[in-house]
């Protein structure tokens, strides 16, 4: 009489056979296949991990065959991965201070959001969306401000307070298609001129208070395309653009400005157009196009502060419209950036994060934002740039997606020393 | 806490610093015949270059400790990191090194021990996985040398993901010996005091360079 196997005879022989076999696979996983996986998934979620974390050991199986990259996949879905690396590169582009040490922000909530979902990198300069937390998913006893004019619009609670032990943001953020702005009379509109990170709260906060909105083109050229603006002054074009609060004769010299000041100006005067309309009234950005605007505006929408100290130069030129001139173009600066398609001119922030977002410097600067957050170091651009131009060509081909260039980079021996 | 133990803490900081890219790693590459310093080279052919060591910066400090000793970001460390975090690193540059992140560092890491020995207190003696050795319910008199010696092996692995050094057993040691002598006869029969030592000995280690950088 044969013996009958019932299901739960098999499923009993099943799990001893499954179980011989892990056992057999962490017999077969040499000592240099932990430490190359607990290497990765250390470099990946920039946290330090112990020798029994979860991931380790099928990490380890992956690195024994020799497939880091199977294995750097692996250690992205660790929560610290988009909860702490991806969080903390986007933190430091976001503000002047370009620092770890703040919480949570718009901009920051998009770079992970954007890398999490394996959208293309250039929609962080040219997407009309934004990321806020799901309230579904907040965990039970957890209070997040969530009103759309008070904690979002008008102030950072909303992602101060999703930056908190409790919360894994990489489960919570959602995306929301449309980006929205404060009109004058506190009601929620569409942002009629929306780009990505460079049009998010934080971001025009931190650059386009005060001042005459040259420092969102500077920051916007230094963030996404790694490129201080003394390395990419121009004095041999036009200076057209400069505008009238600029001297020309700064201590009666006229040499001092072609010589020095106009380099910058000609650059930053040139682009800043695309900004002529974003204005920032307490705490919040505003825009002249949108109706019952708040803020200081002309009657066409343009911010009163982009033509201030008029008689400075009065020949210089006086901003009309929200148009840029890109002069950036001339053999200095063609080189540096490599632009693609139509970038002579264009109108509005959108446009200029297009024309940023298509250049190969942006793919270039990319890598060097995910080398230097996963490699933890400061990659000099001109001393490595085969190294980026290279990197940047595979990042393009591969969609330009975020998360796997960070499961490339890892794995290179510079990087993880594996 | 009196200086002689207060000495003992920063000899316990001090030297893994010192000795922690000497040690045998448990994932060291003995197969290879290299050791994991021989990694930290520049290529040539890719001209970039990286750095030995990097901080970890204040948030990477609290995520760490918090994973390495499976201890979750309750109330009391959260208090503890709010109050300590603008002394801790703020980005990865080893230049961020402070007398004030020591003291930082040294503090958080106490703070999160006590959590993790709480935790791991109200479990089974056996199946604790750092203090699996240790009979709380003993004084410091009865800890052996194997199973204090068991419990350094522990948190090395779980802290620095690899074997302690001979030099920082040696030192882990004498630390004991300096924080016995320190208590009165008491203190020294006191079951508390199997506790304190174990807080004493998780905060050095996890508050070593090794905790605390890349």
């Amino acid at each position: 009489m044969g013996i009958v196997w019932g299901a739960s005879t098999k499923v009993l022989v099943f799990s001893v056979v499954l179980n011989l076999t892990s056992v057999i696979a962490y017999a077969q996983v040499s000592d240099t296949a932990r430490w190359e996986a607990k290497r990765i998934l250390e470099r990946i979620s920039s946290t330090k991990v112990s020798a029994d974390h979860p991931l380790i050991e099928p990490m380890a199986l992956m690195t024994q065959k020799g497939d880091y990259l199977g294995a750097a996949q692996l250690a992205t879905t660790d929560p610290n991965f988009l909860g702490s690396t991806v969080k903390l590169m986007g933190l430091k582009m976001s503000t002047r201070d370009e620092t770890f040490r703040q919480p949570l922000n718009d901009f920051a909530a998009m770079v992970v959001g954007v890398t999490r979902d394996d959208l293309d990198a250039r929609l962080l300069l040219t997407g009309n969306f934004y990321y806020q937390a799901n309230p579904s998913k907040i965990p039970a006893g957890v209070t997040v401000r969530s009103d759309m004019a008070n904690d979002l619009l008008k102030s950072n609670n909303h992602y101060q307070d999703l930056d908190r032990p409790s919360i894994d943001i990489d489960q919570v953020l959602m995306r929301v298609d449309g980006q929205k702005l404060l009109d004058g009379q506190n009601a929620v509109v569409n942002n009629p001129d929306p780009a990505g990170v460079i049009t998010s709260r934080a971001f025009i906060v931190a650059h386009a208070s005060d001042g005459t909105n040259r420092r969102p083109i500077e920051f916007t050229f230094r963030e996404f395309m790694c490129v201080p603006i003394q390395e990419w002054a121009d004095t041999k074009v036009s200076d057209q653009r400069i505008g009238r609060d600029i001297d020309r004769f700064p201590g009666g010299d006229h040499l001092k400005f072609q010589t020095t000041c106009k380099g910058c100006h000609t650059q930053m005067d040139s682009l800043r157009g695309a900004f002529a309309m974003w204005d920032v009234t307490g705490n919040r950005a505003v825009n002249g196009a949108m109706t019952n605007r708040a803020g200081s505006f002309d009657n066409r929408g343009i911010a009163r502060k982009m033509n201030k100290n008029g008689d400075v130069y009065a020949g210089g030129f006086v901003m009309t419209d929200n148009s840029f001139i890109n002069n950036s173009r001339g053999p200095a600066n063609a080189e540096i950036f490599g632009w693609r398609g139509d970038v002579d001119a264009g109108q509005g922030v959108q446009q200029l994060g297009q024309m940023v977002a298509n250049s190969k410097r942006f793919s270039q600067c990319m890598v060097k934002r995910v080398y230097d957050a996963v490699c933890r170091t400061q990659l000099d651009v001109k001393n490595n740039l085969p190294f980026l131009s290279q990197q940047a060509l595979d990042f393009e081909r591969n969609n330009y997606n975020i998360k796997s260039l960070f499961e490339k980079l890892v794995i290179l021996k510079d990087c993880s020393g594996i | 806490m009196n200086r002689k133990i207060l000495s003992a803490l920063m000899l316990f900081l001090l030297l893994p610093a010192s000795y922690n890219a000497c040690s045998q790693s448990p994932f060291s590459r003995s197969d290879s015949g290299s050791s994991s310093d021989e990694v930290w080279t520049a290529s040539a052919e890719e001209n970039v270059t990286t750095n030995p060591y990097a901080l970890l910066s204040a948030e990477q400090v609290l995520k760490s400790m918090s994973s390495v000793t499976n201890t979750p970001v309750n109330g009391a460390i959260t208090n503890e990191y709010n109050s300590r975090q603008s002394s801790l690193a703020s980005d990865f540059d080893l230049k961020e090194v402070t007398s004030p992140m020591l003291i930082s560092i040294t503090n958080l890491a106490g703070v999160v021990c006590n959590e993790t020995l709480k935790i791991e207190m109200a479990q089974a003696q056996n199946s604790r996985r750092l203090f699996s050795s240790i009979d709380f319910s003993k004084s410091v008199n009865v800890i052996t040398d194997k199973s204090y010696d068991d419990t350094v092996v522990r948190m090395s692995s779980a802290f620095w993901g690899r074997k302690p050094s001979s030099e920082e057993s040696q030192v882990l040691s004498s630390g004991r010996g300096e924080f016995v002598s320190a208590l009165s006869a008491n203190e020294a029969n006191n079951s508390s005091s199997s506790k304190n030592l174990m807080l004493f000995l998780c905060t050095s280690m996890l508050a070593s360079f090794d905790s605390y950088s890349f």
